[in-house]
């Protein structure tokens, strides 16, 4: 690509950085931005400089947030009684979606991994552990993405907190295995929810 | 070109929207990666049979020195229900996945390999109990099958074999040649080993002898005993075998030095840390 100006090369590398975006694409991105309006262009910009300032992890449950604690952790309407242990902040909102959850969540950051080194102390274990130690909360829902990373989470997870003594539930395993919880539907992931089961 | 093989999935990764890519180790070709393209939407074609601990059926169109290979179709011949639904088979079967993967580098045929792999997770599937000796058993025969078969039977030295020297104390277990030296020998042979380093290199002796020392571990009888029944009683009698806590801590130790000492670039199992650690805590509770 010796054809283009320094600038678009640039440009394309951080493109390609993205998931899921390759060189190609990269370059057709980056010739759509020099088409774009200056306006557009510093918007574009500003948008990304805003997020990356202003959001952050809420210090309760992990979700990403613009004020900490969070809009769901804050929210006076919410059940304190019951935590939904999600792997990802996208999983917040997919289940937030169904309109079908009115507890609180805990977001782990990941589901364990060992052969890509991710192990238990690589998860916000240790933080949802320390809000189960106060008092209030009855139930913990494991709603894992359904495959192996996630079964192991919920596994371990349950060996963990059933000697606490509260209800551990798992979200009901309608799901196929092998795909995303961010890709389901949202009447799959309602029955989903009502069919958890104690584990 | 379309080729067929028999696989065990090791582990996938996502890949763009909706893709995997997917690490198998084959019986043909070794391991290998594969794109299998539209497995995380919710309607693929391939199912449960790209998770990991999966013994498949694989279809590629394969091309001779590409880094990634293309699956065209990917039918479960074993799912291994038992290991994905109970903690302790899993973590103990991760822990034999994950020693493949870091041990072996892409398309190098290795069926003897695939055979003890495959071999492994049926009796980690079928087993009832003591999951973590099949794993030990794993350890021991894949660095046999890598060139690097211990001799447990006898002193490497006076040709003693173990229920000779049973009363005698613990033995030495020499890492680097993988032979047993008997109470009655250790001494003679460490005093050998010591002379060596102080005639050849005075200047440099220091860090050479701590490298000696690493390379020679502490082992005793009951130790040897139930690790030569891993390397050699049939896999499917294994998980029967007993020994104590003490027992079982040393023969952990003694692979993992093992492993280390033949494998340089071996990084700890944290697949066989966490089920160590969550077996202990059950037995405790
Ligand atoms: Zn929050
Ligand atoms: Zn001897």
């Amino acid at each position: 690509m010796i054809y283009t100006a320094e600038s678009v090369e640039q440009l394309t590398e951080n493109f390609a950085q993205l998931p899921g975006i390759g060189r190609k694409t990269a370059h057709r991105l980056a010739l759509f931005v020099v088409k774009m309006n200056r306006e557009d262009v510093v918007a574009l910009a500003k948008a990304l400089v805003s997020v990356k300032d202003k959001v952050r992890y809420c210090s309760i449950c992990s979700n990403i947030t613009e004020s900490d604690p969070c809009c769901i952790c804050t929210n006076a309407k919410r059940d304190r009684s019951v935590i939904c242990v999600v792997e990802e902040p996208t999983d917040v909102l997919a289940l937030e979606k169904t309109n079908e959850f009115k507890g609180l969540y805990h977001v782990l950051g990941g589901a364990l991994s060992p052969l890509d080194g991710v192990g238990p102390e690589d998860l916000r274990i240790k933080e949802l552990l320390k809000r189960l130690s106060g008092a209030g909360i009855e139930e913990i829902i494991l709603a894992l993405n359904p495959d192996v990373e996630g079964e192991a989470t919920t596994l371990y997870l349950s060996k963990l907190l059933k000697p606490l003594g509260m209800k551990v539930t798992r979200i009901a395993r309608g799901l196929p295995v092998g795909t995303d919880l961010e890709y389901a539907d949202e009447a799959t992931l309602s029955r989903a929810l009502e069919g958890r089961i104690a584990i | 070109m379309l080729t067929k093989t028999d696989a065990i999935v090791l582990k996938g990764m996502k890949y763009r929207d909706t893709s995997k890519i997917v690490t198998f180790y084959t019986r043909r070709f070794g391991k290998l990666k594969g794109v299998a393209k539209g497995a995380r939407q919710m309607k693929s074609k391939f199912g449960a049979a790209l998770e990991p601990m999966t013994n498949v059926a694989l279809v590629l169109y394969r091309k001779e020195h590409r880094d990634l290979q293309l699956v065209s179709q990917c039918d479960i011949i074993k799912p291994y229900k038992k290991i994905h639904s109970e903690f302790d088979r899993m973590t103990a079967a991760m822990s034999v996945l994950e020693l493949v993967n870091q041990l072996t580098h892409d398309e190098e045929e290795n069926a003897a390999l695939y055979s003890l792999l495959l071999g492994t997770l049926d009796e980690l599937e079928r087993a009832s109990r003591r999951f973590v000796n099949l794993v030990y058993a794993f350890q021991i025969r894949l660095a046999g099958l890598f060139g690097f078969e211990p001799s447990l039977d006898q002193c490497g030295s006076c040709g003693r074999r173990v229920d000779e020297f049973a009363g005698e104390g613990s033995a030495v277990f020499q890492l680097s040649k993988g032979a047993i030296v008997c109470p009655r020998c250790a001494p003679q042979q460490a005093q050998h080993a010591y002379e060596r380093e102080f005639c050849r290199a005075p200047s440099s002796s220091r860090g050479r002898r701590s490298e000696q020392t690493k390379s020679n571990a502490k082992i005793s009888v009951q130790t040897l005993r139930v690790l030569q029944r891993l390397f050699r009683a049939k896999l499917d009698s294994v998980s029967a075998l007993e020994y104590s806590k003490a027992t079982g801590n040393e023969i952990d130790a003694t692979l993992r030095l093992y492993l280390r000492q033949h494998f340089e670039d071996l990084k700890p199992l944290k697949s066989l840390e966490i089920h160590n650690r969550m077996a202990n805590r059950d037995s405790v509770a």
